[in-house]
């Protein structure tokens, strides 16, 4: 074969791949995928809200939604099932694709098919907007699932604060102490400690701390339990530390519910065993460590989310509906103080406080004292969140309110001007 | 062309899954057949009954006519508003919810008799070893049969609130036997509301001689010195004398039964907004934290007044009943005044009864158009149609007026008020196609589904025995989201059950295998009508979806909670352009196109009612029975699906096997003519050809 024939041969070669390529990326953008995505979707969906009954909705998006699931076998509720009865759940023997990757599937081709293969005139004008609301939805979508952050504030009247504790995230806190007040902080972050959930162990290195620290054991959900009153079963092979265990409780449907523990070893750099400690959120107070002639507290805890601003309840008041202890409103009038000076706000429900990014809702209120041993009172839990994307589908609703209006109208004319009557005829 | 018998017997069984499983919900409607006789009873005056239903009562946060607490105590205790009964001179009496609160207020040895408590398993009664002889599965009970079984009712509710409160789920059987429990306590309750007027207060005589029987508010008025003097004696000698003790036990013993469940005295002052009951007052004079104790013992004594005109003849018992009215109206504010007005002309009308009225009209209408399809007989059907379905839908748009005018909010604010308004937007659709294209189907159509829609509304008020005009959660009382919200998203319900009614009628028709070029044109007509309404529950699902989602983003900080309530809407979005798609993609024809639109009627109804039953997220309030009807209609919807389905692949290789052999004969051109090309990319509302 001459050199002449070989380039073109490989030229042709090159055509048909890229043709090939090019048939793909089309593809991607096809009616036909598009269909079987939505159906997918509807499936997920169906299957999703289901399962949330069974395993609660933090789990279920775990499952169903994360990024690391590529195929998911439905559990749902069975069918019939009285309340009240012993609870049975069923698997649904059909693999489902991770809803992730359906969502991204299918906002590739709703771009490709939807945008840019669609034929544009005047008359796709509406669905081709709409097509684009509905891209702008799963971008905004992406952008929350990504960088939203959210926690609860809980205020009662006079305080100040710019803390909220986020609902999932928990992490193991070393707090440096001088003179019993806390001087540093150091943390094992949640994205560390939610792997260890599956039973295993780590030792963490902190640059600055004398020593490291080994998870023996996280539980995301666990009760600390006295061995004198409520001895371990042997099975469970639970280890005694200064006279109690972790015993791990079943998960909630509610997970911001869960109080996590942990069996940590603190270690020297040359990894002898220091101290071993058992930390609980349901415990009252932190463990404390003696180490080099400092004093360190450790703790675990929700993780904590700081506001730019301080925010101080001024008042709070609920009314309830007369004659009744059901809540007819609630409001929380606050202050924010920024750069600019203070501001003051009334945030009730459907009203919130938007600022800088940052929103606060008027979640729930309840009626517990300010400090153990006081006398109840109301107070405010607002909800707490940062979500850049958090105005965005009132873009995109906006936008295809018009498109889809404007669409349907335009073809309800049409069947108008064009309907067929069998006795006309 | 014939039909085949075979093919007409399976439409027909099929057809008939759905009127089967609607007259299982009609049959818990009917009236009970058996009429108890009850010695003695004589009707209410028309006048007492008019006064008594207009008297403004508070009950769960709102101020109502005594009417409407009465009709939902009677349906929350018997699931019925009317009762049949015999006097001694064999006449049948009809008792509605103002008379039997009467009958139970003023006659309770009467009222023992009526069987007031629906009982709707046997079960709950076996369950505490409890038998009355002759009694159903499912019965009604009289007060006076359960009388010698109270305190173990009592008991075993007791525990069974204890455990609710605690957190655990009960079974059905146990829920029944709580809300036996609680129904029997309510009754118990009103029954001896009026035992401080019957009983009066006894004053021992201190030297032994006969006893003084003196009303309760003469014994209030005096309190201030009686709590005085009952101060005085414990703190010299440590104790009181047992005259004072029996004193205070039998004003605590009124207190403590004309407490609960009755609430038809004004607020104490006008800084406050809560009614009263006759306990509270009681109570509130005992505390001393009335604001207003002379006015207190005025409000009792007025309703000792209106219990002793009772007891002199009917004239003075309205009379007396008017005047009170008339004082606590008067302490009503202004537009407070104004919608109690409104509520009492709404319960006197009964839109809604007239409307079942009117479709019942319409419907017997359209059986008989059935039969008379062409010439002036059959124009003067459709009219006959056309007026009764339009007086019906006219009920319905203004009962739902009414109510907004009376709770100042939007027409629909819970799953009672989708009922109506579904029927309306279903009803406006099949009229308004009706209108485009003089088809008739929609028109023969319509007043059936206005009778399902107001028999379900009917069935539905019946289970849930709550009233639906009590207000809101605090997070859904927003008016602009009420309005932009929910009616777009229920409108979009209504839209996809229109265009799943008008996919069973195509389903049928094209099972019954008609090939006539006018069963084939009806069919392309169905065909189009389905994707202009599909288009139309796109529209709305899609925006109600995402205003919902705008509305949680304000009011719980996000605008996606994959809460099964928001889940259900986006199930109808996706459903609803999956078929879209997949006409356009080729993938759906003619006959998937309907078969996947009658589904839809699933997934709406997954959206609509079965979410609320999950018992999960934030709204999951209201209704959360008939379960196991919405698993019937599931059944009922995928069963014709999947015969409709069998029948369309039958259909195609039938007609495959005879393209099969005309082709041998025909030349390949005219193959070709006969396999439209538009079938595979349809034009939108273009008439489709028909297709396997």
């Amino acid at each position: 074969m001459s050199s002449t024939e070989q380039s073109e041969t490989a030229s042709q070669e090159a055509r048909d791949f890229l043709l090939l390529a090019k048939k793909a990326v089309l593809s991607l953008g096809s009616l036909k995928l598009a269909s079987i995505l939505l159906l997918l979707l509807l499936l997920l969906t169906w299957f999703s809200t289901l399962e949330q009954v069974v395993s609660g909705l933090y789990p279920m998006l775990e499952k169903y939604f994360s990024p690391k699931s590529f195929f998911i076998f439905p559990e749902i509720g069975r069918p019939f099932q009285e309340e009240g009865e012993a609870f049975e759940s069923i698997r649904v023997p059909i693999p489902l694709p991770g809803g992730y990757w359906v969502c991204v599937l299918f906002t590739i081709n709703l771009i490709i098919g939807g945008l840019v293969r669609i034929k544009k005139s005047a008359k796709k004008t509406g669905i081709i907007l709409s097509h684009f609301s509905i891209v702008f939805l799963m971008i905004s979508a992406a952008v929350t699932q990504r960088f939203e952050k959210r926690g609860a504030m809980v205020l009662y009247e006079g305080e100040i604060s710019n803390v909220a504790t986020m609902y999932h995230n928990q992490v193991i806190e070393v707090t440096e102490l001088e003179n019993g007040k806390p001087v540093k902080v150091h943390q094992i972050p949640w994205e560390q400690l939610k792997k260890l959930r599956s039973g295993k162990q780590k030792t963490y290195t902190m640059v600055n701390l004398p020593f490291d620290i080994r998870v023996d054991k996280f539980y995301e959900n666990a009760t600390p339990l006295s061995a004198n009153f409520f001895p371990p079963s042997p099975e469970s092979r639970a280890e005694i530390r200064g006279g109690f265990y972790l015993q791990e409780d079943p998960p909630m449907e509610s997970t911001e519910l869960h109080q996590g523990a942990a069996a940590v070893t603190i270690l020297s750099k040359d990894k002898k065993v220091i101290q071993k400690e058992l930390l609980a959120m349901k415990s009252y107070y932190p463990a404390s460590l003696m180490y080099q002639g400092k004093t360190y507290s450790l703790e675990i805890r929700k993780e904590f989310l700081q506001v730019p601003f301080k925010l101080r309840l001024d008042k709070f008041s609920f009314d309830t509906d007369p004659g009744t202890s059901r809540a007819a409103a609630f409001e929380s009038d606050v202050t924010r103080f920024g750069k600019a000076g203070e501001e003051r706000y009334e945030i009730v429900m459907n009203q919130p406080l938007r600022h800088d990014g940052w929103v606060f809702f008027q979640a729930r209120y309840s009626e517990e004292p300010r400090v153990p041993g006081g006398q109840p009172e109301f107070h405010t839990i607002l909800e707490v969140v940062n979500n850049p994307s958090d105005q965005w589908p009132k873009y995109t609703l906006y936008l295809s309110t018009v498109a889809l209006i404007g669409h349907f109208l335009v073809m309800l004319v049409k069947f108008s001007i064009r309907s067929y009557s069998p006795s006309k005829s | 062309m014939k039909v085949s018998p075979f093919r007409l017997i399976v439409v027909v069984l099929l057809a008939l899954q759905l009127p089967i499983f609607f007259m299982m919900g009609v049959k818990g409607l009917l009236p009970d057949k058996e009429v108890v006789e009850i010695d003695g009873y004589t009707p209410w005056s028309e006048d007492v009954v008019a006064a008594a239903g207009a008297m403004p009562v508070q009950e769960s946060g709102r101020i109502k006519p005594l009417e409407t607490r009465a009709s939902f105590a009677m349906l929350l205790l018997r699931g019925d508003r009317r009762m049949k009964i015999l006097n001694e001179e064999g006449e049948k009496i009809t008792i509605t919810p103002v008379e039997w609160m009467l009958d139970v207020f003023f006659r309770p040895e009467l009222a023992a008799q009526m069987p007031i408590f629906r009982v709707d398993n046997s079960e709950v009664l076996k369950s505490m070893d409890i038998e009355i002889e002759g009694r159903g599965v499912r019965d009604r009970y009289s007060f006076q049969e359960f009388g010698p079984h109270l305190p173990t009712i009592a008991e075993r509710a007791g525990k069974l609130q204890n455990l609710r409160e605690r957190g655990e789920k009960l079974t059905l059987v146990e829920r029944q036997t709580l809300e036996l429990g609680q129904g029997l306590n309510l009754y118990f309750y009103l029954s001896q509301y009026f035992t401080f007027v019957r009983d009066g207060v006894v004053l021992p005589s201190p030297s032994g001689g006969k006893d003084q029987r003196v009303s309760l508010s003469v014994v209030m008025a005096g309190f201030d010195e009686i709590a005085k003097v009952v101060r005085e004696m414990s703190q010299s000698t440590g104790t009181i004398s047992p005259q004072t003790e029996e004193l205070l036990g039998q004003v605590s013993s009124a207190m403590e039964f004309s407490k609960f469940s009755f609430h038809p005295l004004p607020p104490n002052s006008s800084a406050s907004d809560t009614w009263n009951s006759v306990g509270d007052l009681i109570e509130g004079m005992i505390v001393n934290n009335l604001a207003d104790p002379v006015k207190a013992v005025e409000d009792i004594q007025r309703l000792e007044k209106v219990y002793l005109s009772y007891e002199k003849s009917p004239e003075e018992f309205a009379k007396s009943l008017r005047e009170f009215n008339i004082y606590s109206f008067a302490t009503l504010k202004p537009k407070s005044a104004k919608r109690f007005k409104y509520e009492v002309m709404y319960n006197r009308i009964k839109w809604y009864k007239n409307a079942l009225n009117f479709f019942i009209l319409g419907f017997l209408a359209m059986l008989s158009a059935l039969f008379f399809t062409k010439g002036t007989v059959g124009k003067v059907h459709n009219v006959v149609i056309w007026v009764f379905t339009g007086l019906g839908l006219l009920c319905i748009l203004a009962a739902m007026a009414h109510r907004a005018l009376i709770v100042a909010r939007p027409p629909v604010t819970n799953l009672f008020e989708t009922i109506p308004y579904i029927t309306a937007g279903m009803l406006i659709v099949f009229l308004f196609i009706e209108t485009l294209t003089r088809f008739r189907v929609p028109l023969l159509a319509a007043p059936a589904i206005g009778l399902v829609g107001m028999v379900f509304a009917n069935i539905f008020e019946i289970s849930s025995a709550t009233d639906n005009l009590d207000p809101l959660q605090a997070v859904l009382r927003s008016n602009y989201w009420l309005t932009v919200h929910v009616l777009t998203i229920v409108l979009g319900y209504s839209a996809g059950l229109a265009a799943s009614v008008v996919s069973f009628v195509y389903i049928f028709d094209r099972m019954l295998g008609l090939q006539s070029k006018a069963a084939k044109k009806r069919r392309r007509t169905l065909t189009r009508i389905t994707y202009g309404i599909l288009g139309f529950t796109l529209v709305l699902s899609l925006l109600g979806t995402v205003t919902g989602g705008i509305w949680a983003n304000d009011s719980w900080g996000r605008f996606w909670g994959w809460d099964p309530k928001e889940n259900g809407a986006l199930m109808i979005v996706l459903w609803t352009l999956f078929i879209l798609h997949a006409r356009v993609g080729g993938l759906l024809r003619e006959w998937g196109i309907h078969l996947a639109t009658a589904f839809s009627a699933v997934v709406i109804t997954f959206s609509w009612f079965h979410v609320n039953m999950l018992g999960t997220g934030l709204h999951s309030y209201g209704f959360t029975d008939g379960k196991q009807a919405i698993w019937w209609f599931y059944g009922v919807v995928i069963l014709i699906v999947v015969v409709g389905m069998i029948d369309s692949l039958t259909q195609r290789s039938q007609k495959n096997s005879d393209q099969e052999g005309a082709s041998s004969d025909r030349k390949k051109e005219v193959v070709k003519k006969e396999e439209p090309s538009d079938l595979l990319i349809p034009k939108p509302l273009q008439p489709a050809t028909e297709e396997g």
